[in-house]
């Protein structure tokens, strides 16, 4: 809006609309970040859970890369969404509890025999990335049903 | 023709309407806080002009300013307040009545 003191009420409920797209573009980075977040930590309890033992370590080491560049992006976040902030504690809840699950449940899935701990861990990897990546379905839901006065 | 105060548009708040503290509001109307920087980018005002408008508008009560640290970095977070959301809705109530009356266009200018 590029008027100066005197702009229509048209024009400042479109200017209104053009700000609030532009600023839940934005939150698109949150989106894909808890997406990256629900593949990783599938990937790495898939990898703890039921791959070779030496793949742990990679596992482990790509797990601590990821949280440190999760610190560095959450400390250059320049805006926060409500919809996303409320998710975050959620997600992170989650992401605890599943964690203790996963350690407690580790020795039978590797150890154990028949389909049943192949269950077990199946809803272990799904009990840790499923949380992330409906957060991030939910948050990008919320986002575009708080459209603002003016969509 | 005389004036008899009953338009819509004599409803509008005045800290708001205005260019740059609209872009403002309304931005800060969708998040919960923004950094100062993320605002200037958005709205693609100067930082002089941006901090005039926004003492303007924590003056009225209408916006929250934080200042931090991020490491050695100064961050400052805006936000609206309670009180600022509340005169947005109004306002945006204000400009639809507007819009309604006028059939669709607009004669409102400040």
């Amino acid at each position: 809006m590029n008027a100066g003191d005197e702009f229509t009420a048209q024009q400042a409920l479109g200017e209104i609309g053009r700000v609030g797209r532009e600023v839940r573009r934005s939150a698109r980075w949150g989106a894909r970040y808890l997406v990256a977040l629900g593949v990783g930590v599938g990937l790495y309890w898939a990898i703890v859970l039921f791959a070779d033992p030496g793949l742990s370590l990679v596992a482990a080491l790509a797990w601590f890369a990821f949280t440190a560049w999760s610190v560095v992006y959450a400390c250059r976040s320049r805006v926060y969404f409500p919809a996303f902030t409320r998710l975050q504690w959620i997600v992170t809840g989650f992401l605890l509890a599943s964690t203790v699950f996963n350690m407690w449940i580790r020795g039978y899935v590797r150890e154990g025999e028949g389909a049943l701990p192949v269950l077990v861990g199946l809803f272990g990897i799904v009990f840790a990335a499923g949380p992330p990546l409906y957060g991030a379905w939910r948050g990008q839901a919320a986002l575009g049903e708080d459209k603002g006065p003016v969509a | 023709m005389t004036i008899n105060g009953s338009h819509p548009r004599h409803h509008l708040d005045e800290i708001i309407h205005a260019p740059v503290r609209l872009s403002i509001v309304a931005a800060l109307a969708a998040v919960k806080k923004a950094e100062f920087r993320f605002l200037r980018d958005t709205i693609e005002v100067s930082d002089s002009l941006l901090s005039k408008h926004i003492v303007t508008l924590e003056e009225a009560g209408y916006v929250r300013v934080q200042k931090g640290f991020v490491g050695k970095r100064a961050r400052t977070w805006l936000s609206l307040t309670e009180r600022g959301r509340q005169a947005f809705d109004a306002y945006v109530s204000v400009l639809q009545k507007i819009m309604n009356n006028s059939g669709g266009t607009s004669d409102a200018s400040h």
